[in-house]
């Protein structure tokens, strides 16, 4: 049986953006929560209703993605795809290597998506216009002005993109990245006459969960000179939306056989089927006024946003910064993120003493933690050992973690095997896997780790 | 200078202190040629429009909103506006309303009507801005009070400009005011505005409009009504700053400098319910029109009595609205949305049909009006057919006239039997335009009879700005506006081709008038003369061998192609290319003076092909050429495309389509790839 969609969770990023935390471990098995990244948008896919759905992981990491998820008791059927890690594939890349595989359309969700929307209003959108793609944008979420992000103060320029869409349709007719402008932002005079109310948006976060149509990936197949959906495809589609060509219902053989080489271009692939032009033309819904127009401007290409109401939580996890933040928020938001799933903050298989841990706190297996420590607000991973006298707020300790006595710590993230020497104390800092921090340094607002680990990457 | 004080400690008297009231200014007169040539005897706010002065809706548009003191400004015809105020109800002792009229004959624009505001100390607080060509039944103090709501979240803003929303296509939407607007959503604040011309290909807003602010709305879907709310700040401004004339210069300049003169511009929208428009040239006064008889104005319709001194009018079915002392003929036949004024009389078998007919008309027998307007005291002889037509006060019709396309007959023409006529703009006598011709070289007077001399326009070198504005000039806007330029060009492109078919056996005149152009061209070219001189030298060449508006454009271009032939350098299609651009780096205000509206591109093209055909290193070069005339905006793309589809059978013009076809599916691409490389 053929499903309606098809879901591929993109989970084969390097986490570029953050190497301090994923030179020990896949990005997407980050812990967040208790639990690894991509678990994430797999349960959001399986409470949708998805019942299987493609994992795309980097070749390397398979086995460990794949023991990972496993306790992870999801219900929905992975197939994970494996792609090579050297070829350096984009997300357009792994769709074509997959586009044998697909045989219906796409929801494409990113491994860093952690949101407590519905993703039903979003697919609702997809079907009402028929259209090519649907993307999803979140509001900025307020952030917390007094949290400090660990590591070094650099000013890191957010990738911020420029969305507008028509204010009635919510049609997605602009999409670029702020960087590509030196000044000013042209626009054709055309798209305006199509569309004369535009909202424009500089500070959504695109949430990298799109619904695409089955001939986008037919097209990217045929094209092969796209990388990457986000920075070129999707661009790229919704500027062709106003093109010329969109206008002509039929695409004319004929006319096509007098351009030099017989290329075929995007709107082979979207041709719509003759039983959608005739319900069309049989239907009054018109989607614009004021011109005499047929509904959609007969646009073959039709590409919507789907805002998420400003009240809805949605964040992708792909900086430290959002990473971090996640981590702090995610207990409160736990039971609008995973539609009340059960969470078991302290595992029952730990060890815990210290009378002084927080409701905030969550604990790993068979970790342990010594008596007369504080604990507050920490995500603390599986098979740590906390010693006595330790101070920990605001922290994420990963796996096999060991803190000495008498260390304080804020606000820091420890990766794996890490170890802290006694009476140490650490404020804002990241410290790399199985690095070892000397007994009574002080460091603050530092990455801590080997140099030659961090050259690997 | 804002209105509410603490509750409490008001007395009555000082309630009634002079800051409360609510004040407006009236600019009676637009500035602007939308009405020329009928505005040298009738001023633009006293112009009829469904047989009441536009000056008494502002008015009384005005009133009410409870605005308690106009200041009138005139410029042009400030007796005659003296005149009308002092008769009409304003000038009662009753009158809610005073009206101040203030006059100023050297008073060019609305900034010098502005700085003169400035100078007399008139205005105390906010006040409403608007031209005396507003008709409207918008509720203003709403918008006033949004207004001082602004003011209070932010001290700078000095202006809230009123919209009402019709997208493109809409037919009460002003081809003069095509503009797009930026602003912020949550606040409302205009961050940018972008005014366009006909070949705007790309509206460009500078990026820091967008960044920092979460949600930016682009409005191209908006009408300006050309009222305004101000605050005291205003006229100040305008006398800092000198080179403010219209309001648009005003709103580009305080947007460009605003962290020097610290003052913004906020901008409201008139909800679906409240009627405003301006009318300002005859595209508006055709739309205006038919909304009142269609009653979008309400209360402003012939049938209320809000013209105090007017025997109310009857409404009947159809739209038909009609005073008792009209007198109708046997069989005659008003057929739907007819307004017809006291005391007219229609003779039998008459036919009326959507027009307005002012008072004391005499139509004839037999007679045909459509789609028209007649002001007072017009005859209209037998058997006359007067579709798409406005006539003026007093103007008589002999029998069996024939008018239609947009004819405009100024107040006081007299047409002889049998004249017929299309399109064409008539004035009374000669003298009467003496002023105009002393402005503007761009109009001819051709005499026809007595009282009736055919007014030529000049489109070419009329100042316009706004696309369409020479099809205005030329009378009223056929039908309902196109819903896009592409349409109005289409016909245009077919009426080029049909000029060009038949003007093959080029008549001596024309020969002549070529090659003048081109010794002119090549001496000034030689001479390095500067490129207005030219232009002046061309033009009275024109005059001097009566050479229509196409035939420059076309034989100009034709001129200019044929310059670099002349250099012996250019053997090849390149060479000749470079050598084009070389001599454009002189000569381009020229082609930028001529090629100036879709009609003209048609021409330049024409010009273009027939150079091709006929040179063979023009030939060459055609794509190159045609892609710099398209970089310099000298042509639109629609206008090559539709040059590019257009029929034609000989086998050279298909060749030459052949060779472009490169150029137009990259032009069909042009945007997306453009902006490709501008992001590259």
């Amino acid at each position: 049986m053929v499903r309606e969609f098809q879901a591929i969770v993109m989970a084969g990023g390097r986490g570029s953006r953050m190497t301090e935390l994923t030179a020990g471990r896949p990005k997407c098995l980050l812990p967040i929560g208790n639990k690894p990244m991509v678990w994430y948008p797999l349960q959001l896919l399986e409470r949708t209703g998805i019942k299987d759905t493609i994992l795309v992981v980097v070749e390397q990491v398979r086995s460990e993605v794949q023991s990972a998820l496993e306790p992870c008791g999801l219900k929905i059927r992975l197939d994970i795809v494996s792609i090579p890690a050297a070829e350096d594939w984009g997300t357009a890349d792994t769709l074509r290597f997959l586009s044998d595989r697909i045989k219906s359309d796409v929801l494409i969700v990113s491994c860093d998506m952690v949101t407590d929307m519905n993703l039903h209003p979003v697919l609702d959108v997809f079907r009402k216009h028929s259209a090519g793609i649907v993307a999803l944008f979140f509001h900025p979420q307020p952030s917390d002005a007094s949290s400090v992000t660990p590591g070094p103060k650099t000013k890191q320029k957010p990738e911020r993109d420029l969305v507008g869409l028509d204010t009635e349709t919510s049609r997605l007719v602009f999409l670029a990245s702020i960087s590509d402008f030196d000044d000013t932002v042209s626009m054709p005079r055309r798209l305006l006459r199509k569309h004369p109310n535009i909202s424009m948006f500089s500070q959504l976060t695109d949430a990298h969960f799109y619904v695409i149509r089955k001939w986008v990936v037919d097209y990217l197949a045929y094209e092969k000179s796209f990388s990457t959906l986000k920075g070129e495809t999707i661009p790229y589609i919704v500027k062709k939306q106003s093109s010329r060509h969109n206008t002509s219902r039929k695409y004319d053989d004929t006319n096509a056989s007098l351009v030099d080489d017989d290329r075929k271009d995007l709107f082979h692939f979207a041709q719509e089927g003759t039983l959608l032009h005739m319900i069309r033309e049989l239907s009054s819904y018109n989607d614009h006024t004021g011109d005499m127009k047929p509904v959609y401007h007969g646009d073959p290409i039709r590409c919507y946003a789907f805002l998420a109401p400003s009240d809805k939580f949605g964040i992708r996890a792909n900086t430290v910064a959002a990473y971090c933040d996640i981590n702090r928020r995610i207990k409160q938001r736990w039971d609008s993120v995973t539609g009340s799933c059960e969470l078991s903050p302290i595992h029952p298989t730990s060890n815990i003493k210290s009378t002084q841990i927080d409701d905030l706190c969550i604990v790993g297996e068979q970790s342990s933690i010594a008596g007369k420590t504080s604990i507050k607000s920490c995500n603390i991973g599986a098979h740590c050992q906390i010693e006595p006298r330790v101070r920990l707020t605001q922290c994420i300790l990963m796996n096999g973690v060991k803190i000495q006595e008498g260390c304080v710590l804020s606000n820091c993230v420890l990766c794996d095997e890490v170890e802290v020497g006694n009476n140490s104390e650490l404020k804002d800092c990241l410290v790399g896997s199985h690095h070892t921090v000397a007994a009574a340094a002080k460091h603050a607002s530092e990455v801590l780790t080997d140099v030659n680990r961090l050259m690997e990457i | 200078m804002s209105r509410k004080g603490p509750k409490g400690g008001k007395g009555p008297t000082e309630a009634l202190k002079k800051e409360d009231l609510v004040q407006a200014v009236v600019i009676a007169d637009s500035f602007k040629g939308g009405f020329h040539p009928i505005t040298y005897s009738v001023p633009t706010a006293l112009i009829p429009v469904v047989n009441t002065p536009l000056l008494d809706y502002t008015l009384q548009c005005l009133a009410l909103s409870s605005v308690q003191e106009v200041v009138l400004f005139c410029s042009s015809h400030a007796d005659l506006i003296k005149e009308h105020i002092k008769q009409s109800k304003w000038n009662e002792l009753t009158s809610s309303m005073v009206v101040t009229v203030i006059v100023s004959e050297t008073c060019r624009s609305l900034g010098d009507a502005m700085r003169d505001l400035d100078a007399k100390a008139l205005i105390r607080s906010d006040f409403i801005l608007v031209s005396g060509d507003m008709v409207g039944n918008l509720n203003l103090l709403p918008i006033l009070d949004y207004h001082r709501k602004m003011q209070k979240q932010d001290m700078g803003a000095v202006m809230t400009m009123v919209y009402k929303e019709a997208g493109p296509g809409h037919c009460s939407r002003s081809v003069e005011d095509e503009a797009v607007l930026a602003a912020d959503s949550s606040t409302g604040r205009v961050l940018a505005y972008h005014k366009m011309k006909t070949a705007t290909k790309k509206i460009g807003i500078p990026l820091e409009t967008y960044v920092d602010r979460p949600r930016v709305e682009l409005r191209y879907d908006l009408q300006d009504t050309h009222v305004a709310i101000c605050s005291a700040a205003v006229p100040p401004l305008f006398s800092d700053n000198f080179d403010f004339q219209t309001r648009d210069d005003f709103v580009r300049g305080l947007l460009m400098n605003e962290e020097i003169l610290a003052s913004t511009i906020y901008w409201y929208r008139l909800d679906g319910a409240q009627y405003s428009a301006h009318v300002s040239n005859w595209q508006m006064y055709q739309a205006v029109s038919r909304d009142i008889i269609y009653r979008w104005v309400y209360p402003f319709v012939p049938d209320s009595p809000f013209l105090w001194d007017v025997e109310p009018y009857m409404f009947l079915r159809h739209n038909v609205y009609k005073q008792k002392s009209v007198t109708l003929g046997k069989n005659c036949f008003l057929e739907e949305d007819i307004v017809i004024a006291e005391n007219t009389s229609v003779g039998e078998n008459s036919h009326i049909s959507h027009s307005v007919i002012g008072k004391n008309c005499h139509i004839g027998k037999n007679v045909t009006i459509c789609n028209s307007y007649v002001w007072d005291n017009v005859t209209v002889g037998d058997n006359c057919h007067i579709n798409f037509t406005l006539v003026g006060h007093q103007s008589k019709l002999g029998t069996g006239v024939r008018l239609s396309k947009g004819c405009v007959l100024c107040p006081g023409v007299v047409l002889p039997l049998d004249t017929h006529l299309e399109g064409s703009i008539l004035v009374a006598s000669s003298e009467q335009n003496k002023e105009s011709l002393e402005q503007d070289e761009a109009y001819k007077l051709e005499k026809l009879a007595d009282k009736a001399y055919c007014l030529h326009v000049d489109q070419a070198e009329y100042d316009c700005e706004a696309e369409g504005r020479a099809q205005h000039l030329c009378g009223l806007w056929l039908g309902t506006s196109g819903l896009d330029s592409k349409s109005d060009s289409e016909e245009d492109l077919s009426a080029s081709s049909e000029m060009s078919d038949h003007a093959s056996p080029v008549p001596d005149d024309i020969h002549l008038f070529f090659s003048e152009v081109m010794d002119s061209l090549t001496r000034g070219y030689d001479d390095k003369l500067h490129p207005d001189n030219l232009i002046l030298e061309i033009n009275s060449s024109r005059y001097a061998y009566n050479v229509s508006v196409r035939e420059v454009n076309y034989f100009v271009v034709k001129a200019l192609l044929s310059l670099p032939i002349q250099a012996q350098s250019a053997d090849s299609g390149l060479k000749y290319v470079m050598e084009f651009s070389k001599m454009l780096r002189d000569l381009f205000p020229i082609l930028q003076n001529y090629v100036r509206n879709s009609d003209a591109q048609d021409d330049c093209l024409q010009a273009l092909e027939d150079m091709a055909a006929s040179t063979d290193t023009v030939c060459e070069g055609l794509l190159k050429l045609l892609h710099l005339l398209y970089d310099k905006d000298i042509l639109g793309e629609d206008a090559i495309l539709k040059w590019y589809n257009s029929d034609d059978k000989s086998s050279t013009a298909a060749a030459l389509r052949k060779q472009v076809a490169p150029f137009i599916k990259w032009l069909e691409e042009a945007d997306e790839e453009s902006d490709e490389s501008q992001s590259d």
